[in-house]
């Protein structure tokens, strides 16, 4: 799928650099959160409550201030990326491996695999997400791991429906024709023919899932439905932030720039990944 | 003479998609009605007619890229008019085809080696394909140094040469030749042409040229086959069928084509019809 | 209203900062004339046309001569005297299908530029679109009036193009390869109508084409470019009895005919 030089080329695209760097910054934080951190996630200093940023960094020092429990606010920051990225990377690939493969098969082989398909993403995303994913989490419970599964079964058709109707498309041109001249045979036709010239589509879908998949978790977590409240994630500290923000912006303001940053960084990078992988546009 | 490719009361019907109503089966379309149409080793016949003719049709069915209705289909003696795709397989290396769009037609992610190397892959031909590779694409006039780029990166007239070369790279008995220099500028067909005159005389090859360009036909083939609506309504020599059109509508055909000369008269040579 | 004379002087095109298109290029169009302008892809044949109608494509600019035309300069013009010069002029496009909006029906499509250029309320245009297509001898142009492009056949569609390039009485029109997307006998009764219609409304036509044979039969002159050069220029009768440049007579030995046994000159 990749030409010679793909790479090196993509490091002079500035939106894969951009992207990229925002995000390395962001997995940095979340691997070694431990080491980064300055204070534990979970201390409460009750004599520090909501402490303004103070970038003197001696003892005791909170450099981005500290929340209504006193508890230090770059801290909970960095361990919040931990949620963030394990719900954009495991959310993400696998709504993109589900309905690629579904758009896939969907796609290629037609007829009643693909009424059923189609008939199927038609009904599901006819329900409101929002409310759908509120309904899901109520009934297998709260925590992580029913965000990830919230996201899974409502995204998945949006890549389905982006996915069969490139494979419609790829379908239909001459170069599959001339590979069934050449004698192979479907399953080779798939993967060989078509399923590299979707996958890039597929990965610049990836990169704005993985953003999209964020933004859910904060929902969630700001209407309470995701991991418990003292854990640190950003939609969590954003519905805190909300009921102090005249005291102490601070709280609302750090989680909503980081939020911002890692949505942009995931559509930057997918908006390059784009460029670089047509080889026309390159 | 026993016949290469043949087609035997060929009936072709389609359905139609557009007209498709909820859970019924879309209603079919009939292209082709009843064509018997035959090509022996080596020949090289043109398949001419316009648009909705049915041309592209009987050549994609003798290739069994698409199934029959009715009749029957044979290659080299065997009945393939509703042969399973694993029973074609082994067939598919003798019979080739040279599409249209040079474009469209390869692969946009796959180098114009790996392109050129498919048909050997799919009969199972796991030997290095590279030498073959490049002597079919040597043999298309391409020199080996494009053997590494990308579709994109090629001359119209280049790419028309790389699917010659897919093309032959098996040593095909049967080539079909859809549209494949309506798209080019003169000096450019005149090249390709010459080029198809020089391999079918190396290799043997007989050539099925479907083309609405009556006159491209002349430099390439023995035989003509005049399609109109799904029929085939006369075939013969070249010589023959030029000079003298038996069949009114080879004569309106032949009548419409404009030729280099100047005829003060040709323009209002035939009663005006009503689109 | 009779055709004006169109003369292209030393025109030279270029892309910016890149390689020169037109090289010095020079034509007349008498009134009344079709002049035929002849050449391989790439020669830059319908860069001609097109720096005529202002439609340059991005990033390719006019770098010298001149084109004067019904008396007036068009290089150089600024935007609101170029739409005005604009009224004068028509193209008849190569791709039917795709000058055609797909999703707005031909009476609205036709009737735009009539009122544009002549002025005209909707009900008059109405009426001109109508009367236009009885000319190009559609049957039925109450009901084609109301369809949408994808409900009309190719030639169907360049009639209604033809009808509308027509429909301002334009002193000149550019026909660019109006016949290279359609069937021989298509062709045929196309080149008779826009043949009749340049007669009968004295309109002057440049033809853009790649093909000899057309050339032949419609144009009263003709210019061949190679490579954005003129190699020659000539009245038809002339060039086709005789043609004096190697390059011409090279596209004249390429160009098979189907009277006479292959002899493909490569």
């Amino acid at each position: 799928m990749t030409t010679p030089g793909t790479l090196r080329h993509a490091l002079t695209n500035w939106r894969v650099v951009t992207g990229g760097v925002l995000l390395l910054v962001l997995l940095v934080a979340a691997v070694f959160a431990a080491a980064l951190s300055p204070y534990d996630p979970l201390d409460q200093d009750l004599a520090a409550q909501l402490a303004p940023p103070d970038w003197h960094f001696g003892r005791d020092a909170h450099a981005l201030g500290t929340d209504s429990l006193g508890r230090d606010v770059l801290s909970r920051l960095i361990y919040g990326s931990r949620v963030a990225l394990t719900v954009a990377f495991v959310a993400g690939i696998l709504t993109a491996v589900a309905g690629t493969l579904l758009g896939l098969a969907a796609g290629f082989f037609g007829g009643w695999i693909d009424a059923l398909i189609s008939r199927a993403v038609d009904i599901w995303s006819s329900f409101p997400p929002v409310l759908l994913s509120i309904i899901l989490v109520a009934l297998i419970g709260t925590g992580l791991w029913s965000v990830v599964a919230a996201i899974v079964l409502i995204d998945w058709t949006r890549f389905c429906r982006v996915i069969r109707a490139e494979t419609l498309k790829q379908r239909r041109l001459d170069y599959v024709d001339a590979a069934v001249v050449a004698g192979l045979r479907p399953r080779a036709i798939l993967w060989r023919e078509i399923v590299p010239n979707v996958l890039p589509l597929a990965l610049v879908l990836l990169t704005l899932e993985m953003g999209l998949a964020v933004v859910i978790e904060a929902i969630l977590s700001f209407v309470g439905l995701s991991i418990s409240s003292d854990a640190p994630s950003w939609g969590g500290m954003i519905a805190e932030g909300r009921e102090v923000v005249h005291q102490a912006p601070w709280v609302l303001i750090g989680a909503m720039l980081v939020l911002l940053a890692t949505v942009l960084g995931f559509n930057v990078l997918g908006d390059g990944l784009k460029q670089e992988l047509d080889p026309v546009l390159r | 003479m026993t016949m290469l490719a043949e087609a035997r009361a060929l009936h072709v019907a389609l359905p139609n998609q557009s007209a498709k109503r909820p859970f019924r089966a879309a209603p079919l379309i009939h292209i082709l009605h009843g064509v018997d149409f035959a090509i022996a080793p080596g020949e090289a016949v043109g398949i001419v007619g316009e648009s909705g003719s049915g041309k592209t049709t009987l050549g994609r069915a003798l290739l069994r890229l698409l199934e029959p209705s009715g009749g029957q289909v044979q290659f080299a003696g065997q009945d393939i008019t509703h042969a399973s795709e694993a029973t074609l397989r082994p067939l598919r290396a003798r019979m080739q085809m040279i599409f249209q769009n040079p474009l469209a037609s390869l692969n946009p992610r796959r180098s114009i080696a790996a392109s050129v190397a498919a048909p050997l892959w799919a009969r199972g031909d796991r030997a290095d394909p590279r030498p073959r590779v490049l002597a079919a694409l040597e043999r298309a006039g391409l020199s080996g140094s494009l053997a590494d780029r990308y579709p994109h990166q090629l001359s119209g007239g280049q790419r028309q040469r790389v699917g010659i070369a897919r093309a032959i790279v098996t040593e095909p008995d049967f080539i079909l030749a859809d549209e494949i220099v309506s798209g080019l500028d003169v000096s450019t067909q005149a090249q390709i042409l010459d080029l198809l005159r020089q391999l079918r005389r190396d290799m043997g090859l007989a050539l099925a040229f479907i083309t609405h360009d009556l006159s491209v036909v002349r430099v390439l083939c023995e035989r003509v086959v005049v399609m109109h609506q799904g029929r085939i309504v006369e075939q013969g020599r070249c010589e023959d069928v030029f000079a003298a059109p038996a069949h009114p509508y080879t004569r309106r055909l032949l009548s419409a084509v404009p030729l280099p000369e100047i005829d003060p008269d040709w323009l209002d040579a035939e009663p005006e019809e009503a689109a | 209203m009779s055709g004006a004379a169109l003369d292209i002087t030393n025109l030279s095109v270029a892309i910016r900062r890149g390689p020169t298109l037109l090289h010095g290029v020079s034509l007349h169009v008498a009134p009344g004339e079709v002049h035929g302008l002849v050449g391989m892809s790439g020669a830059g044949k319908s860069m001609v046309g097109r720096c005529l109608l202002g439609i340059l494509p991005a990033r390719v600019g006019i770098t010298g001569g001149s084109i004067r035309f019904a008396g007036q300069e068009l290089v150089g013009l600024n935007e609101r005297d170029r739409r005005r010069a604009g009224a004068q002029l028509a193209l008849i496009p190569q791709d039917p299908l795709s000058a055609l909006n797909p999703s707005r029906r031909i009476v609205s499509q036709m009737t735009d530029v009539m009122r544009l250029r002549l002025g005209l309320t909707q009900s008059e245009a109405t009426a001109r679109a109508l009367a236009m297509l009885h000319e190009v001898h559609i049957r039925d142009p109450e009901g084609v009036l109301h369809r949408y492009p994808h409900e009309l056949s190719g030639g169907m569609r360049q009639r209604v193009l033809i009808a509308t390039a027509f429909a301002c009485e334009p002193k000149l029109i550019v026909a660019d390869e109006p016949t290279t997307a359609l069937d021989v006998t298509v062709q045929k009764q196309i080149l008779r109508l826009i043949r009749d219609l340049q007669r009968s409304h004295q309109t002057s036509l440049l033809f853009v084409t790649h093909d000899l044979g057309v050339v032949a039969k419609i144009c009263n002159s003709v210019t061949v470019l190679n490579a954005g050069r003129v190699v020659e220029q000539a009245p038809v009768a002339e060039m086709f009895a005789a043609p004096k440049d190697p390059y011409t007579q090279a596209l004249f030995a390429a160009t098979p005919r189907y009277d006479q046994p292959g002899g493909v000159v490569a």
